[in-house]
């Protein structure tokens, strides 16, 4: 039998909803076209295959588990990372303004490497790493080729 | 401005429960809570042992790579069991958590205060746990934090025990 919700739970509903608002908002608000215009909720339908009534009501605060696929295809057509979904908005955007002024500074092995438990990447950690991404390459390429035979 | 305040990590670990659907009276399969995050990230997530030991100056246990449309985890050979699955599930904090994505550079400076001074009881277990105890990251707390979440809610299907599945899973 279904347990009813207690007032915490709702309470916890209510709170997520207003943050998924407030992050939906922030997409249409922030990240425009090419040419400097906002989104609208049928450029995001036609694009992510997101209803626009779906849009419209996370975006009025009515929904706080918008699902999977929703987070997904919105990570997607904004290009955004998923953390954007984890995170406390204010976190995520400092976070994100950090990481441009900073990603700029580092070297091509840098980029490939990244999140990864070490106090520092010195070249021989790196050169490990990136062999071990080249041995994956070539085991899913085998794979893929394997497959299509 | 400090990010990875106590109240962040935990307020991003309630995010992932929430938004993932984790009931913490039912737990999780890994299985199922794998094919979550694949479904919410829209990326294939292959978990891989390294192929070769770990360099001894990398005080590492795994790492992460997104690699086209996949997120590669590989973890070191020497791990088994418990600490096998803890270092994935690290691993698959950060993909949800978007560090990956974000390319942080390894930037000391923001080395938390607790790493000086391990014992402050300010800090709670937590914080103090394995890998950063020799010295880490900033950004390794968060992702800690969400993997000893996340075990602690995982369940097995039907007669498996944990152990049997996370080799399964592996195969």
């Amino acid at each position: 039998m279904p347990r009813d919700k207690s007032e915490a739970d709702k309470g916890k509903d209510k709170e997520y909803a207003r943050e998924i608002a407030d992050k939906i908002n922030y997409l249409f608000d922030n990240f425009k076209k090419p040419n400097g215009t906002k989104y609208n909720f049928t450029d995001v339908e036609e694009a992510a295959g997101i209803h626009k009534s779906w849009l419209s009501k996370l975006a009025a605060g009515h929904v706080s588990r918008p699902g999977l696929q929703t987070l997904q295809a919105l990570t997607k057509f904004f290009q955004i990372d998923p953390g954007f979904w984890f995170k406390d908005l204010n976190v995520w955007i400092k976070e994100r303004e950090e990481a441009a002024i900073q990603y700029d500074a580092l070297n091509p092995h840098q980029k490939i490497v990244t999140a990864l438990r070490a106090r520092d990447a010195t070249p021989d950690v790196e050169h490990f790493l990136l062999d071990m991404l080249d041995v994956w390459d070539k085991m899913h390429e085998r794979e893929k080729k394997d497959q299509n035979n | 401005m400090h990010i990875d305040t106590k109240q962040n990590i935990l307020s991003s670990c309630d995010k992932i429960f929430f938004q993932l659907g984790i009931d913490k009276r039912s737990g999780i399969t890994l299985s199922e809570l794998i094919s979550r995050a694949e479904e919410c990230t829209g990326h294939k997530i292959v978990i891989q042992q390294c192929p070769r030991p770990m360099p001894p100056n990398l005080f590492a246990l795994s790492f992460l790579a997104e690699r086209g449309d996949f997120y590669v985890i590989f973890y070191d050979k020497k791990l088994a069991g418990d600490d096998q699955l803890l270092a994935v599930l690290h691993e698959l904090g950060h993909i949800l958590l978007g560090d990956l994505n974000r390319k942080k550079p390894f930037d000391e400076s923001k080395m938390p205060e607790f790493l000086n001074n391990p014992l402050n009881p300010d800090y709670d277990d937590y914080v103090a746990c394995r890998g950063l105890k020799n010295g880490t990251l900033e950004t390794e707390q968060a992702p800690e934090f969400v993997a000893r979440n996340l075990i602690r809610f995982l369940v097995t299907d039907g007669e498996l025990s944990l152990s049997q599945a996370w080799s399964r899973m592996l195969e």
